[in-house]
């Protein structure tokens, strides 16, 4: 007898002599058991073992109504093996596929609300192929398992196409979208099914999400763009056009230009359109003819001229200067002064000429483009595009500090120039709820008005750079800010202000975790002076946040209620995160509040693509190298259990809880504490709309 | 009562019922996904100079851990795994965009982003400019610290990274597998593959490459071919070619040169078959089963 036919026999022995001895519990451990056992099997490839084993048990299980999840699970655990055994036999396949169904099928007869067994008899009727008698399973399987709806919306897509029901397979796939944009394969799918959008109104509507894809799905939303163009060009060649100037923008956007990109369109679809790109493609240095199609409206102009842009920027990642200021010099030409694209073309520009002393040597084209841009009509247009605004105003700054032409008249030096950068910089952080600390640029600035006399204004900036270092984690930089402050005359109270807020910040950096001397710093020290205007409030509420989660994270003594101090100062005010930093400290001191009452946190959602609930908050984040804040999403919950860990008073030892929406349920209070008093305390919380404690 | 499903009879139109297996020299086989390492190379100065060398190290590390998940996850027909000795490797190189013959102070504004590399294919190092880490502008702004570092890659794979500039420009050199059973009627190539093992789905387009022999010697010729069927749609055969049932089906995109040429070199079984690329790729969902050992196994409400 073999090893496992003889450990079979006596397992099987033991439980006929169990199920009627032990009860429910103890036929659920033996139930759980085989299942583990089977399991091993099947990893072995043993898969007649595993079957028999399992179905040996399934034979013996009690008919009771109480007990039916000995049967369900068994047969769950049948319909795996053979589902398993399915995907490494050679022969055999359909029918093992056939029986996983059925097992499957049985598991949730007896346990409707088994999801797990939807998900994994979707999988077994995919690998079968589409088959009619599948499509009831296939239309319903999302109401059975919410959870995976966007999945099922892709499967349901998958059955549609491939039983030639197009129309329906396009909208299953519009719905997973919708459901989930974060899905590759969803995206991809209904790129694939554009094809089969039933009119014009259809591909308008489709064009509209590959549009919102474009900044976080851009390679999808360019394979979406070719798709409607595919589809068009026969029916609606204006459409057709039309999607062909967004899709050069975007290629151009993301820096995929180049004399082969027109093979990405349809072979046979020779219209004017794309026949001008390609002469524009083949020589951007000569000025399209006056009839070209893409000089005749705005947006192919812009479109034509980013094209450009995209071209140069590739010569001049292989050194080919000379050739990629001729290209932009050109393109240039195609927009009028204040087109996005013609800042961002000046912009580069004005780099290249600075990086490449050579194509400029007497700074004449560097005058040139600035006299072009600062017209008023430029001016005007980009005071709408904040971005692409501040992205300008920074680069010549920094060109004009380089250069040493810290001040004088107008706009044509460093000191304007930062300015506004920083200016610019903080509208966009009123509109978008984010911060940017850019205390580089404040310390510059600070060195601009130094150089030019200025020495209130420089001390200010340098004060405002310190700050912004402090925010930025850059304990040296804010150092040296805070001693050229001083150097420039800033009053002692403000500069004593930052410094004892770098002194905090810089015991608590040096303190060993869970130490005494970490205990003393965050026990004793406080941020909470006067302050004396409501910038300076903001900082010091920004720097609570740090010291507040450092503390926690280092185990400084009350480190849940420390960590929910830190959430509740971001959820309450909805506070942007200066950096990375800040949102590693917001994961940390959440997941510490939860674990606190016996909660488990997942990551924080960045930038989700789905609507916040009620009681969600969310906070922006501006990363290097994007154009826009990312929003970072506080979970309800969290907000409400972090308030609750601030409100129970400090020398009750946390219970563990359960939360759901607003009601609050006692799953384990530690002895000694009051109960009823921690009912009180908990229905006081703001949010907290019911209180259960089933001890 | 178990339920039994109803399988059908009829095969799908796109293959002819008179199907003809014509199993080339080399058969399909159950084969490995194409092993690809991935590292992570901290390349620029501006970087290093504010980081010690064990930091570099080990952010290298956990960064090529990082672009290995993060690639498998979203490119599924290759196997990503962090490692600097794979026959086929993707270093991922941060570096300038381009260097300023203006010297030190010029340079200072310059575009710092992610190069992808591509090593193993040929002598020649394909590479192209993937992500963006830092613009011009940023010149002012602090390198942060290595787990800032890994962080914004971090951001930055999940929200805007082009995976398909990866893979059209570089990992389309990367063979999908080096043996297939070549058919003749229809004409095309079973993959050593089923759907759910290398994420392919219907329209995924492949390239395939084998000699055949001439009178100066062997000549290689090229095609391409397009995923028509994925499960179940090839009529039964003996034992041997059941399998096929459930592998990928790539089938010779009709009006091409040498298709004729090639196909009649199939059914004489002369082609001998050198490599599959993926030139164009649709993912499909690599579902796997939920284990009865994993997780609760009812959610919602009670039953």
């Amino acid at each position: 007898m073999s090893g496992w036919t003889r450990d079979t026999a006596i397992h099987l022995v033991a439980l006929t002599v169990l199920f009627p001895a032990t009860g429910v519990a103890a036929q659920q451990v033996e139930t759980t058991g085989v299942v583990t056992k089977a399991l091993d099997l099947q990893r072995l490839a043993d898969f007649t073992s595993a079957r028999d084993l399992l179905a040996n048990a399934l034979a013996r299980c009690p008919i009771q109504a109480e007990v039916k999840a000995c049967s369900s699970r068994l047969d769950y655990a049948l319909g795996y093996i053979h589902q398993q055994e399915a995907a490494r036999a050679p022969t055999g396949r359909e029918q093992l596929l056939q029986s996983a169904a059925e097992y499957y099928q049985s598991a949730l007869n007896a346990t409707p609300t088994n999801v797990d067994a939807v998900y994994n008899l979707a999988i077994v009727y995919r690998q079968m192929g589409a088959h009619e008698w599948q499509q009831p399973f296939f239309e319903g399987a999302a109401r059975r398992d919410p959870s995976r709806a966007g999945i099922y919306d892709v499967l349901k897509g998958d059955y549609y196409r491939d039983r030639g029901m197009r129309q329906q397979a396009l909208a299953a796939y519009e719905a997973a979208v919708q459901v989930r944009p974060d899905d590759d394969v969803a995206r991809s799918r209904l790129v694939s099914a554009t094809a089969d959008a039933p009119s014009g109104a259809a591909l308008r509507r489709l064009i509209s999400v590959y549009e919102s894809w474009e900044a976080r799905y851009p390679d999808a939303a360019l394979a979406g763009y070719l798709a409607v163009i595919d589809a068009s060009r026969g029916s609606d060649v204006a459409l057709a056009r039309e999607t062909l100037v967004r899709w050069a923008s975007l290629m151009a956007q993301q820096r995929r230009v180049n004399a082969g990109m027109l093979g990405a369109l349809p072979r046979d679809w020779q219209d004017e359109s794309v026949r001008d790109l390609a002469a524009y493609l083949e020589n951007p240095i000569a000025r399209p003819a006056t009839r070209n199609w893409w000089l005749q409206s705005q947006d192919r102009r812009d479109a034509l001229a980013r094209v450009g842009l995209a071209l140069g920027d590739t010569w001049i990642a292989n050194g080919n200067y000379a050739r990629t200021d001729s290209c932009w010099n050109a393109a240039l030409h195609l927009v009028p002064r204040g087109a996005p694209s013609a800042i961002d073309l000046t912009r580069e520009l004005s780099l290249l000429y600075f990086r490449v002393p050579s194509l400029d040597p007497d700074q004449s084209r560097f005058r040139s483009l600035e006299k072009e841009l600062f017209s008023e009509k430029g001016a005007a247009i980009m005071r709408g595009d904040l971005p692409t605004t501040q992205r300008f105003h920074t680069v010549l700054g920094l060109i004009y500090a380089s250069y040493g032409t810290w001040g004088g008249f107008g706009a044509r030096n460093a000191t304007y120039q930062l300015e506004r950068a920083l200016q610019t910089a903080a509208q966009r952080d009123r509109l978008e709820r984010s911060y940017q600390p850019l205390g580089g640029m404040h310390d510059l600035l600070g060195q601009a008005y130094a150089e030019t006399g200025r020495r209130p204004a420089a001390a200010a900036a340098y004060l405002t750079a310190a700050r912004a270092h402090l925010d930025s984690d850059q304990l040296g930089a804010a150092e040296r800010a805070s001693a050229r402050a001083q150097e420039a005359g800033a009053s002692e109270e403000s500069v004593t202000a930052v410094r004892r807020v770098l002194d905090i910040r810089r015991r608590i950096a040096g303190a060993e975790p869970g130490s005494s001397g970490l205990r003393e710093v965050c026990g004793t020290s406080s941020l909470a002076a006067q302050p004396d205007a409501r910038d300076e409030a903001v900082f010091l509420a920004r720097q609570s946040f740090k010291v507040w989660s450092d503390c926690a994270l280092a185990g400084a003594s009350q480190a849940p209620r420390r960590a929910a101090d830190a959430v509740q100062l971001v959820a309450g005010r909805g506070m942007p995160l200066a950096n990375l930093g800040d949102l590693r400290r917001l994961e940390g001191v959440r997941a510490a509040v939860l674990a606190g009452v016996g909660l488990a946190a997942d990551a924080l959602p960045v930038d989700p693509t789905t609507e916040p609930l009620s009681g969600d908050v969310e906070v922006g984040l501006m990363l290097p190298g994007e154009d826009h804040a990312v929003r970072v999403r506080l979970d309800a919950r969290s907000v409400l259990v972090s308030a609750i860990v601030a409100g129970l008073p400090t020398t009750m030892e946390l219970p563990r809880l359960k939360v759901e929406g607003g009601e609050v349920t006692l799953v384990d209070v530690p002895e000694g504490v009051d109960r009823s008093a921690l009912v009180r305390a908990l229905r006081a919380v703001p949010g907290v709309t019911a209180v259960k404690d089933p001890g | 009562m178990r339920p039994t499903p109803i399988l059908p009879t009829r095969w799908p139109s796109l293959l002819p019922l008179a199907v003809t297996l014509l199993v080339s020299a080399t058969p399909a086989h159950a084969q490995e996904r194409t092993h690809v390492g991935v590292q992570f190379i901290l390349g620029d100065e501006l970087y290093r100079s504010e980081l010690t060398g064990a930091e570099i190290t080990q952010l290298e590390t956990d960064a090529g851990s990082l672009l290995a998940a993060e690639l498998g996850r979203r490119i599924g027909y290759l196997d990503f795994r962090p490692s600097d000795s794979a026959n086929y490797q993707v270093q991922f190189v941060v570096a300038r965009r381009s260097a300023a013959p203006g010297g030190t102070a010029a340079d200072a504004l310059a575009q710092i982003g992610v190069f992808a590399r591509l090593r193993g294919t040929s002598p020649m190092t394909r590479e192209v400019y993937w992500l963006t880490l830092r613009r011009p502008e940023d010149a002012l702004m602090p390198v942060g610290t290595p787990a800032d570092i890994l962080d914004q890659l971090r951001l930055k794979l999940r929200l805007n990274a082009d995976y398909n500039l990866l893979s059209d420009s570089l990992l389309v050199h990367v063979p999908l597998a080096d043996s297939a059973t070549s058919l003749g009627d229809p004409f095309g190539w079973l993959l050593p593959f089923s759907r759910d093992e290398v994420c392919l789905d219907l329209q995924s387009r492949l390239q395939i490459v084998g000699t055949v022999p001439s009178q100066i010697g062997q000549l290689e010729r090229v095609l391409t071919a397009e995923i028509t069927s994925v499960s179940g749609t090839l009529p039964s055969q003996p034992t041997s070619s059941e399998v096929a049932r459930f592998l990928l089906f790539g089938e010779a995109e009709q009006g091409q040169q040498h298709y004729e040429e090639l196909r009649q070199a199939v059914i004489a079984g002369k082609l001998t078959l050198r490599a599959i690329y993926v030139i164009k790729y649709q993912p499909s969902p690599c579902l796997q089963p939920v284990s009865p050992g994993e997780g609760p196994l009812v959610s919602g409400g009670g039953s």
